[in-house]
């Protein structure tokens, strides 16, 4: 792998009188940034197929017509054209762009992205959007076409969701993540500062390579290195960054509570609803629906009413500072850099990270290079989840911040409702996590003089967690028997898990030029790879807890009443063997072909190895247009076909029951989750056919030069397994089986383009799109799979909401086709509302189909997903640059809305709160906001219609104001570079979508229960009560000594 | 130089030869036990058989784990309206969806169900379907005592293993564990027959292999008479054995500490239970209105031969902060115990309205068990209907109560009690005209429970006054045993109002809007209740979706 940053291409050539006049000799030299010989690299007499490579000291010598031009190419390095005359003598300017052109992911060697035959995205650093503070993710975030890299949550340290080419699994659809070539667990962990560039390959006709976990894709970071003998740099930046969720009101302004002639609310005993000593507020009355069908919402609170969103969610602070220095020696290079984040959450607390990294590589001798990247990450959070449903829910006069006369919040809102006031947890409850990962990646790699490379590389993953979690003693709180916890008496749970992944990739490469070794005239090169790939992953996991403690300082387990602890552990192992061989003619076309074979404690019963083809193509019709290069100076067609798997869990194959400690005994039972001892991997089959192209449209200031990339894939995922429901007579709840298939396809584009270069103003834009769909054409047995609002149905979609709807027309029929839901005589007591809904004029109550009658309504998954970046530097000193992104054609559902019309009343808490409960609706010609039309859509939270929205939106992900001081640092001897940065991010969103953020979604049941990892269905797109996403204002300073 | 440079090429791809063998893939699984190894060995084949109350618990996509047998006795004490569930957490609601509730005069207002649902059935129907997921009420006791069943199948295999030794005294030890399986097959039977309209016989010996279960669903006469069969086995297998040290350490080693397991049941213990239960069986299942004398004698014969004080039954009981238990709620969602429910706390059950107008005057178990909900009385809970309102609350155990506890205190009979088999005798003795006997026997349940009441028999009660005393008893005497709904089935208290069902003179607590306005307070009031309960309930959806009936099978769902 070659890693410089930067390219010197000189040329020293000298001239030849020869004996015809119009042919000359060239000869020159071929050189690194470095100073060292470029062994290899083509010279080509443009428009001929004249060509010779050069020496191992970098010389050359070539005969040509004068006048002609050279082409001068070499992997990894831009080419660059030259005038072939006499005497001419030439010093190139290195390109700074050139590195990212050589792509490593997906290929197993370092080739020119104009030779890679699959779509490989790459980011760098220098891309990155300037809004990216906390991880990698914000990073890629709109950057990859056809990616969907979605922040969920508001929350510090959330996880993200990344599906990078549509919907390949019911499991999960995260990518294998990969550091300098070796697996790294955590993509949360990495420092944004150490990421020189990364690259992304989206399916399995890349991912083959990594075989038995590469059918999700796979994200490469390639961390920063020094260059050999390059100068000390040392640079630091810090950021100060403002974040608010993103909020509107989603709840509503007026009540239809039971009032008196003052307008005052009452209580179930006629008395106006008041608030105790204790902090809790007596339950209001509402008129029964069923005997008021004509109740409406449309009452003033004549008591102060308190906005929760805002109460709740409070403005917070991020900060983060970083410190790197990289530069090098005459045999060694490194880098090194240091980070502190520190993010407040909105709900509470904060969270904190500390990396540190070193990347070293020696060369001690000629072709050997040892590496050693060492990452040391510390985290901290002392974050409480919080709950957003009670703060949504809760009566609009309830004072969050309201103390008693101990000065505390109390834990509940109302006498009869068991929700209580989320800002009362942290009084009682503390949980501190402490996360300590060590990355460790040693890469020996040697380079025979000849034809044969060796490379080695080991990495390690260590992750060492601590959580705390501790409820105090809450037997003496104002308001007794009420408690935080899962005991009223203190409950402290310590739980220490250790992961400890290992990765060993050993790797032979072959390489042949058949001109340069074996004098023959065909521009022949070929590369041969063999490689080795082993992986192990430990995990363990201890808690001790005591329950029961004292009611004065320290809480400790030694001093609890009762103690419980507990174990689990975990190892898997992967090993496989790669042959890969790459042919490739001149810079013409190439071929590829290759096998992977994987075997793996969690499949094929530890013994059947699993096996992934591959091969690709690719032809460069730019070689042989030489008139045409002004204008399209590159133009490949590429086509890769590709297998790779998805691995199911440690144990899944092995036949087990559970185990549990009854009391003082131990029980052994069948586990309602039957395993299956034949189970094998999901293997994903893609063929990938593209195009990318460089385009110089005109010749000057405007749109000199645009970069396209477009893809076409499809793929096929078959035995993917799943918890497949069985008859709960057989005993088991679910067993997990290789059943479904799965069928995606889509288009991924990119366009990257100057729009305009002049002395004073560029402007550059860079735009993405990709479209997708995934078709699940066998599932278990052919019985749909259930789960909540989703289904996933043979034949169809995934991520279908399939909901039961109102009915649109007085004669609507029951699925059995011929009797119709209202029967004629009662029709005449039902209306079309204005919404569209049969409605009965009495009751203004809607009518749904039947639970039977279900209907695909929406998709969770977008049409297309797409970006669009425009960054203009002016002056060479202000660069303004902002991103937006949008996401199309998904729905959302809006379970959170759909609890937000339960019906209220009585005892038991607030619901019937959503703002549309203000708007009216007009039913056989009354036109008022009546409740009972709203309270009848509710369902029982049962999936329905009219809580499916549209989930589309634009976002402007970031807007970015950026000042290079420089010029005012120019006379001082330290600072040489001097910029500051103004980032907005997510400041307006434009979409339909009614909930708070239409991120802010997962897999939810109807009651909030997480359904990600049930492996039904890689579910996301319900809105249930989450924390937004938030608002940014930041501001960033970055010095260069 | 030359050296390092050709040793470390050299140790390059030794590195990796220790590590492509097949052997260390291999990697059995260390949590957990295989079917192979541990059901072979005494230890743990009595783990497997204590294993029988793990299958309480069972996962739910999406939810975890559940204790889905709490489950069903919380809905059933719901339709039983002893106690009520007023939320829709895993559909506990929709069972008590009762048709109307009739104000008395002068309002005589008619309050129907706020669901939108007319009867019961039609909201169970509605959520009868996978879509609905954990919201289907229906589904938990199925799934439960089929889970138990499966265990206990496969403990009847595993004890035909040859390879199987016991120390001791093996043949009672092997009887025992034999009967213990047998037991629970009959007392999932029992159960399934006695709330579905239909159900499966399943009795394949290794429910470790998938896809063993009949297709033929038998109507719940069938399934009943299955139960007692399996009943008879355990009982031909506990006659034939004798209470030794070897039974007793079994015994203690098949029953969860926290569940009294010190309180040996006996072989003849167990043999009279075994009675009381298909006495349960015979009584839950047939009308009142439609019994005859030779059916009260069937009860009779059974209960004659059934449980007597002091016999000992299975018990459900906690540990301190729920550890190691089947109520833990670290692991499950919530605290998982009838009486954990009932707590101001969790607040997930109340008492309902009905069960305490059913105590008599000065009955010392009133005071003693139920105060004053704190903060004030229940009304009306999220406009799910006024049968959801309440003014008390269990007194906790810690304070001297029975029903409730914020502190993992008490045990909670799952299986038939004396006192069970005591009102059985006397409700047939009262409907075979001894009706002093009968109320004699309601006293001594009375004396029994330190209710403190004077005795009924004495006062030469009519039938109806009698029956009104067994009632009561039954209600209060058996409170939260799990007998309440069938009781409420076979009296025809939930038969529609249009067959002469309901109850009228039930006190609801009516919120102050339908009574004269927002400034009257919640108010009791003696309201006419329009159950209309299905008696049987329909197959889950989860079931057929995926085993569909076969020709010939029994109905599946009510019409």
């Amino acid at each position: 792998m070659r890693r410089p940053l930067l390219v010197v291409l000189v040329i020293l050539f000298a001239c030849m009188q020869g004996m015809a006049q119009d042919l000359i000799t060239v000869t020159g030299k071929v050189i690194d940034e470095k100073g060292a010989a470029i062994t290899g690299a083509t010279i080509t007499v443009k428009g001929t197929r004249t060509a010779t490579t050069s020496r191992d000291d970098g010389t050359f010598t070539i005969s040509t017509k004068n006048k002609a031009k050279l082409v001068i190419s070499y992997v990894g390095y831009d080419p660059y054209e030259v005038d072939a005359k006499e005497g001419l003598k030439i010093t190139l300017i290195p390109n700074s762009q050139s590195l990212s052109d050589v792509v490593v992911t997906g290929v197993g060697v370092a080739t020119s992205k104009k030779l890679v035959p699959i779509d490989v995205a790459t980011v760098s650093s220098k891309d990155f959007a300037p809004s990216t503070t906390t991880n990698v993710q914000q990073a890629l975030d709109g950057q990859i076409a056809g990616a969907n890299i979605q922040q969920t949550s508001g929350t510090p340290n959330a996880p993200f969701n990344i599906t990078l080419r549509g919907i390949n699994s019911l499991d999960g659809t995260n990518p294998l993540i990969m550091v300098d070539g070796v697996e790294m667990d955590n993509l949360n962990n990495i420092d944004p500062a150490i990421v020189d560039h990364i690259e992304v390959v989206k399916g399995a006709a890349g991912g083959m390579l990594y075989g038995a976990q590469g059918a999700n894709g796979v994200i490469q970071i390639f961390t920063k290195k020094g260059n050999l003998n390059g100068k000390l740099i040392i640079s630091y930046t810090s950021k100060v960054s403002i974040d608010d969720i993103l909020k509107h009101n989603i709840l509503s302004n007026l009540h239809h509570y039971v009032t008196n002639a003052n307008g005052d609310i009452l209580d179930q005993n006629g008395n106006p609803v008041a608030m105790d000593a204790t902090g809790q507020w007596s339950d209001p009355q509402v008129p029964d629906p069923t005997v008021n069908p004509n109740l409406q919402n449309n009452l003033k609170f004549n008591l102060p009413t308190y906005n929760h969103l805002k109460q709740g969610f409070r403005q917070a602070m991020t900060f983060t500072n970083s410190v790197s220095a990289i530069g090098g020696t005459n045999v060694a290079d490194y880098a090194f850099t240091a980070s502190q984040l520190t993010q407040g959450d909105v709900l509470s607390n904060q969270f904190s990270r500390s990396n540190i990294s070193f990347n070293i590589g020696l060369h001690p001798f000629k072709g050997f290079t040892f590496r050693t990247i060492t990452q040391g990450v510390v985290g901290y959070n002392d974050l409480l989840t919080g709950n957003r449903f009670d703060m949504l829910t809760a009566y609009p006069f309830v004072n969050f911040d309201w103390k008693d006369g101990t000065g505390h919040i109390p834990l509940k809102t109302n006498v009869s409702s068991n929700s209580y006031n989320t800002l009362s947890e942290k009084q009682y409850h503390t949980n501190n996590n402490q996360g300590l990962e060590i990355f460790q990646d040693f890469d020996l790699d040697y380079k025979f003089p000849a034809f044969v490379e060796l490379d080695a590389k080991y990495g390690f993953d260590y992750t060492d967690t601590t959580k705390s979690d501790l409820y105090v003693n809450q037997s003496e709180i104002v308001q007794a028997g009420q408690y935080w916890g899962p005991n009223e008496d203190g409950d402290l749970k310590q739980t220490f898990s250790r992961e400890f992944n290992q990765n060993g990739l050993f790797s032979g490469f072959l390489r042949t030029d058949f001109q340069k070794d074996f004098h023959s005239n065909l521009p022949i090169r070929t590369t041969t790879q063999v490689a080795y790939d082993y992986r192990k992953y430990n995990y363990e996991q201890y808690f001790s807890e005591g329950i029961g403690l004292p009611i004065y300082p320290p809480a400790t387990i030694t001093g609890a009443t009762t103690k419980n602890s507990g174990d689990y552990y975990s190892t898997a192992i992967t090993y496989g063997w790669l042959i890969n061989q790459t042919i490739d003619y001149a810079n013409l076309f190439g071929i590829s072909g290759g096998v992977r074979s994987d075997y793996g404690s969690a499949f094929g019963a530890a013994y059947k190895a699993a096996t992934f083809p591959r091969g690709t193509v690719y032809f460069r019709p730019s070689e042989l247009m030489p008139g045409q290069q002004s204008w399209l100076p590159d133009w490949k067609v590429r086509a890769a076909y590709g297998a790779a798997g998805i691995q199911p869990f440690p144990y899944d194959r092995q036949l087990t029951f559970t185990s549990a400690a009854l009391g003082n005994g131990n029980s052994i039972s069948l586990p309602s989750q039957a395993t299956n001892d034949s189970l094998h991997l999901a293997t994903n089959y893609e063929l990938e056919i593209g195009t990318d192209a460089t385009f110089k449209p005109f010749q000057g200031e405007w749109l000199d030069r645009a970069v396209f990339s477009g893809s076409y894939w499809h793929r096929e995922t078959k035995e993917i397994y799943q918890n497949a429901d069985v008859a709960p007579s057989t005993g088991y709840a679910s067993r997990l089986d290789n059943l479904s298939t799965i069928v995606s396809h889509g288009i991924d584009l990119s366009l990257d383009a100057t729009v305009y270069n002049g002395p004073k103003v560029t402007w550059n834009v860079s735009a993405r799109w990709g479209y997708s769909r995934a078709i699940v054409t066998k599932i278990s047995n052919g019985q749909d799979i259930i789960n909540g609002g989703f289904a996933v149905i043979q034949g169809k979609q995934i991520g279908l909401f399939y909901v039961q709807t109102p009915l649109k027309s007085l004669g609507q029929l029951e699925p059995d086709g011929k009797t119709p839901y209202i029967s004629a005589s009662q029709q005449s007591q039902y209306a079309i509302s204005s919404t569209g809904y049969v409605t009965n004029k009495s009751t203004n109550m809607i009518m749904y189909t039947a639970a039977n009658d279900l209907s695909v309504d929406g998709h969770a998954y977008p049409d297309f997903i797409s970006s669009l970046t425009n960054r203009v530097t002016l002056f060479k000193t202000l660069t303004v640059s902002f991103q937006f992104d949008w996401i199309h054609g998904n729905s959302i559902y809006n379970t959170t809305k759909q609890w937000l019309y339960t019906p209220v009343g009585g005892s038991g808490g607030m619901g019937a709160n959503s703002k549309d409960f203000d708007k009216p609706v007009t039913i056989a010609g009354n036109t008022a906001s009546f409740v009972n039309y709203y309270q009848s859509l509710y369902n029982l939270v049962n999936p329905a219609s009219p809580f499916v929205e549209n989930g589309s939106f634009i976002r402007l992900r970031d807007l970015s104001l950026i000042y290079d001081l420089s010029r005012f640092v120019v006379n001082s001897r330290a600072i040489k570079r001097l910029t500051v940065t103004a980032t907005g991010r997510n400041l307006m969103t434009w979409t339909k979508y009614d909930g708070l953020d239409p991120e802010n979604t997962g897999a939810y049941g109807s009651q909030g229960n997480d359904l990600s990892h049930s492996r039904t269905g890689a579910f996301s797109g319900v809105d249930y009560f989450g924390t937004p996403n938030l608002r940014s204002y930041q501001f960033s300073l970055n010095v260069g000594f | 130089m030359k050296l390092i440079k050709y040793s470390v090429i050299l140790l390059l791809p030794a590195l990796f030869l220790g590590a492509c063998k097949k052997a260390i893939l291999q990697l059995p699984n260390p949590n957990a036990p295989t079917p192979g190894a541990s059901l072979i060995t005494e230890g743990g084949i009595d783990a497997f058989a204590m294993g029988m109350y793990e299958k309480f618990i069972a996962y739910e996509a999406g939810d975890g784990d559940l204790n889905f047998f709490d489950l069903q006795w919380l809905i059933e004490s719901n339709m039983g309206d002893e106690n009520f569930s007023p939320y829709s957490n895993y559909g506990g609601r929709y069972p008590m969806n009762v048709a109307s509730i009739t104000l008395p005069a002068p309002y005589n207002t008619v309050v129907p169900n706020p669901s939108g649902y007319a009867t019961q059935l039609d909201i169970l129907q509605a959520e009868n379907t996978r879509t609905a997921g954990d919201g289907n009420a229906i589904q938990w006791e199925w799934d439960v005592f089929y889970y138990v069943n499966s265990q206990a199948n496969t403990l009847l295999g595993a004890l035909n293993n040859p390879s199987l030794v016991l120390s001791g005294d093996a043949v009672t030890k092997k009887k025992l564990l034999q009967a213990w399986a047998y037991y629970w097959k009959g007392y999932c039977y029992s159960k399934l027959g006695s709330m579905y309209i239909a159900a499966l016989i399943d009795d394949s010996p290794d429910s470790t292999n998938l896809g063993l279960t009949s297709n033929v669903y038998l109507a719940n006469s069938a399934i009943l008479a299955d139960a007692n069969a399996n009943f008879s086995q355990a009982l031909t297998l506990f006659n034939s054995i004798t209470e030794d040290a070897d039974y007793d350490a079994t015994f203690e080693a098949i029953i969860p500490t926290f569940n009294e397991n010190t309180q040996i049941i006996t072989p003849a213990m167990w043999g009279r239970q075994i009675h009381t239960f298909e006495a349960r069986n015979e009584l839950a299942n047939h009308k009142v209105a439609a019994m005859g004398a030779s059916d009260w004698n069937t009860i009779l014969n059974l209960a004659d031969s059934g449980m007597v004080a002091g016999d000992y039954t299975l018990e459900w009981g906690m540990t301190p902060g729920d550890v190691n238990d089947l109520s833990d709620p670290v692991t499950l969602t919530y605290p998982f115990h009838p009486y954990e429910l009932d707590n101001a706390k969790t607040a997930l059950t109340f008492v309902s309205e009905r069960l305490i107008q059913d105590f008599q005057p000065g009955d010392a178990r009133f005071t003693k068990n139920f105060g004053l909900y704190p903060g004030g009385s229940i009304v009306n809970v999220r406009s799910r209907g006024i049968q959801f309102g309440t003014r008390y609350i269990p007194t906790y155990i810690e304070d001297g109560g029975s029903f409730a506890t914020n502190e993992q205190m008490g045990y909670c009979p799952i299986a038939p009690t004396y006192e069970e088999n005591a009102l059985m005798i006397a409700e047939a003795d009262i409907y075979l005209s001894n009706i002093s006997q009968g109320l004699s026997i309601i006293d001594q349940v009375r004396a029994y429970q330190n209710a403190g009441l004077p005795p009924a028999a004495s006062h030469g009660l009519t039938l109806d006054s009698a029956v009104a005393q067994l009632h009561s008893e039954r209600r209060i005497g058996l409170y939260d045993r799990g007998v309440a709904w069938y009781d409420a089935r076979r009296w025809g208290i939930t038969a529609p109002a249009s067959s002469g069902g309901g109850r009228a003179n039930a006190n609801v607590l009516v919120p102050g809007s339908l009574i004269g306005g927002g400034s009257t307070p919640a108010t009791i009031l003696p309201c006419f209740i329009n159950y209309d309960f299905v008696d049987y309930w329909d197959v889950p959806q989860n079931e057929l979706a995926f085993n569909p009936a076969a020709a010939g099978s029994a109905p599946t769902a009510n019409q």
